[in-house]
């Protein structure tokens, strides 16, 4: 791959297989996620996306195949490389992962103190600004900060999780599900929010997501998780064509909206 | 970075005020030194004076880089300012923060936390014994009703508890009567009374060594596994799914624990006493020439058989306690982390002092009891 090509990826994953025991997850699977580009990953329950996003920000090791990030094999970086490298990148995990014994506060305060412990980051004033800036954008009222995540309701788990994503100003967010367990509103508010994001900071994402709303509006393209490989990527309107009994299963109208319309009318 | 436009501006004088353009790529966050450069440098060519901003030219800018423009405000939106639309939506979010301070703590806060400390420990008081109310009412029921008696998780707080523990309790055992022995064997030697090695072995291990180093050990491997399981079941709900179905920890976890201890720490204790017999009875032939044959000839007449079943007895108090507290402990942590390492930890404590305490109650009370 010539020098450009490499510059165009932000993530570059190939010939992935991961094997859990002897069930296999993915099969050399291939994925690439362009500069500045909002890619959603679709597939079923159970399918391998998390176990796909977790590869991808080294948290769990292959089986084999190759990952690029910002155009460098992350099986070839030093620890400490690797730890700059993560800087530059926010993650909202499916479950929160909030860290229980601090505040939400001290929770999205966390990445800012841990760069202060290698003499980086930004002093504890500009911090605290920084820190209510993310929970405001997050959709979270100031109060709440001073909340422990086991005093939360789930989708503001998600949303304190997703002001602790944002939290550095990453270029890259891995977003698993970042708006199920929102109300539809508040899952607008977000489609919103990260739409905002994009203008603003030249992001790029990886969003995985059932969310319909955040398909068309977010995602640049879609890649289309099926039976360990990436079956498909394109704009909505490509992957909605294609033949195949997810897929059409997944964009197939879904009865509720059908009965809603005629209620409607 | 592809992007790697450094942030630039320029400043002009126009009739009193300035016009400052900025340019480039305003992402800060990441530029520790940079960014304090860039604000000194900033603020310098400023000079105060009022001014116009142009951030028309900017390509991005981050939370971080946006912030620095606002502390340079002084946290007011500027005389005037052009910019992108989505750039703007920083600012407006700036203006419009909330900063709520940290609770703070009264003046008279080391009285609250007192108080605080105080009502905690009567609460604490009140659960043990409903704990222990609890444990009775929950064994009635499952005696009456012998299905539903927690069967499974009983033989498995035995296999843990009990089985797993051989290995290190036996040599800590036998280390014990080795050395038990070489020290009093100096002395002896002295008197010429060799013989009474067995004797006072022999007490010694069957009514105090053994059961509390098989205590000790089951509080440090079990009691804090115990305690540490359950705290972390509030973290997952899992206690709230038990109770769904009808279930509670006390009977899925306490009940079964206390069970299985009551029955497997006498066991570990007679595997305990053994061991340390036979270490001290292999140390008295090689130093001080007793044959097994006299030791084990000697022993039941030297120390009665109810200095045996006082160390049982002994050991299931024990186990009674190590399960009970660490229950107990394990059920009041908070879902949090924290709250499950300090409960732990309290846990191991409050189980060792009271082992320690019943023991050396009970030493005092039964000195006459058992001798020969
Ligand atoms: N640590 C693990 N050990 C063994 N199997 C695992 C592990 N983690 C995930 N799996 C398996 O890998 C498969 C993919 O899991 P993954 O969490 O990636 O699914 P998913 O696509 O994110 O599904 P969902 O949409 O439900 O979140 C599942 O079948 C799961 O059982
Ligand atoms: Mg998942």
């Amino acid at each position: 791959m010539d020098e450009v090509q490499k510059n165009k990826n932000i993530i570059a994953v190939k010939k992935l297989t991961t094997r859990f025991g002897r069930r296999i997850i993915h099969r050399d699977l291939d994925l690439e996620v362009r500069r500045g580009e909002v890619m959603g990953l679709i597939g079923s329950s159970g399918g391998g996306k998390t176990v796909l996003m977790q590869h991808i920000m080294g948290l769990l090791k292959p089986a084999s195949g190759s990952i690029e990030l910002f155009g460098e094999a992350i099986e070839e970086m030093t620890s400490e490389e690797f730890r700059h490298i993560a800087l530059r990148w926010g993650v909202l995990f499916q479950q929160g992962a909030l860290f229980s014994a601090m505040t939400v506060f001290d929770n999205i305060a966390f990445p800012f103190r841990e760069l202060k412990k290698y003499g980086e980051g930004v002093d504890d004033e500009t911090m605290r600004q920084l820190v209510f800036l993310k929970l405001k954008m997050a959709g979270l009222e100031a109060e709440d900060a001073w909340k422990y995540p086991a005093e939360l309701s789930g989708g503001m788990v998600k949303r304190a999780a997703l002001a602790r994503a944002l939290a550095l100003d990453a270029e890259l967010l891995f977003l698993d599900e970042p708006t199920s367990g929102l109300d539809p509103i508040r899952s607008a508010e977000f489609d919103s929010l990260l739409l905002e994001l994009r203008q603003e900071m030249q992001l790029s994402a990886l969003l995985v997501t059932h969310d319909l709303e955040s398909l068309a509006l977010l995602c640049d393209r879609i890649a289309i998780l099926d039976e360990g490989k990436v079956l498909a990527t394109g704009t909505l309107e490509e992957v909605a064509r294609l033949d195949h009994p997810f897929v059409k299963k997944f964009f197939e109208t879904r009865p509720g909206e059908k009965r809603l319309r005629s209620i409607q009318h | 970075m592809i992007d790697a436009v450094s942030p630039q501006w320029t400043i002009q004088e126009q009739g009193g005020t300035l016009l400052v353009r900025l340019k480039g790529v305003w992402k800060l966050m990441l530029l520790h030194e940079e960014r304090q450069k860039i604000e000194k440098k900033l603020a310098a060519d400023l000079d105060s004076k009022r001014a116009i901003w142009d951030l028309n030219d900017v390509q991005a800018i981050d939370s971080a880089g946006a912030q620095l423009l606002w502390r340079l405000w002084r946290n007011h939106p500027p005389l005037r300012l052009d910019c992108s639309p989505e750039h703007k939506r920083w600012f407006e979010r700036l203006d419009t923060l909330d900063l709520p301070p940290r609770p703070p703590r009264p003046l008279w806060w080391p009285l609250i936390e007192l108080g605080k400390f105080l009502a905690e420990f009567a609460r604490d008081t009140g659960r043990a014994f409903l704990l222990i109310g609890q444990l009775i009412v929950d064994l009635i029921y499952s005696l009456r009703h012998p299905r539903r008696m927690p069967w499974k998780e009983i033989s498995a707080s035995i296999y843990h508890t009990g089985a797993t523990a051989i290995p290190l309790l036996g040599l800590v055992s036998f280390l014990v009567g080795i050395v038990m022995t070489i020290q009093l064997a100096v002395e002896l030697e002295k008197f010429g009374q060799n013989l009474l090695i067995v004797q006072t072995l022999g007490l010694a291990i069957l009514r105090e060594l053994g059961p509390v180093i098989t205590g000790l050990i089951v509080v440090g491997r079990t009691g804090s596994t115990i305690a540490a399981s359950i705290a972390s079941m509030h973290l997952t709900e899992e206690t709230k799914a038990l109770r769904v179905y009808g279930n509670t920890p006390s009977q899925r976890i306490v009940l079964p624990n206390v069970i299985g201890m009551a029955i497997s720490i006498p066991l570990l204790v007679v595997w305990a006493d053994f061991l340390g017999i036979v270490g001290g009875m292999i140390t008295a032939k090689v130093r001080l020439g007793i044959s097994y044959e006299l030791f084990l000839e000697r022993l039941p007449v030297a120390v009665p058989w109810i200095n045996f079943w006082i160390g049982m007895g002994k050991g299931m108090l024990f186990g009674l306690i190590i399960a009970t507290v660490a229950s107990h402990f394990g059920l009041k942590a908070k879902p949090n982390t924290q709250s499950l390492q300090q409960e732990t930890t309290n846990s191991v404590v409050t189980s060792l002092a009271l082992i320690l305490l019943l023991d050396s109650l009970m030493g005092a009370l039964m000195t006459n009891i058992g001798l020969s």
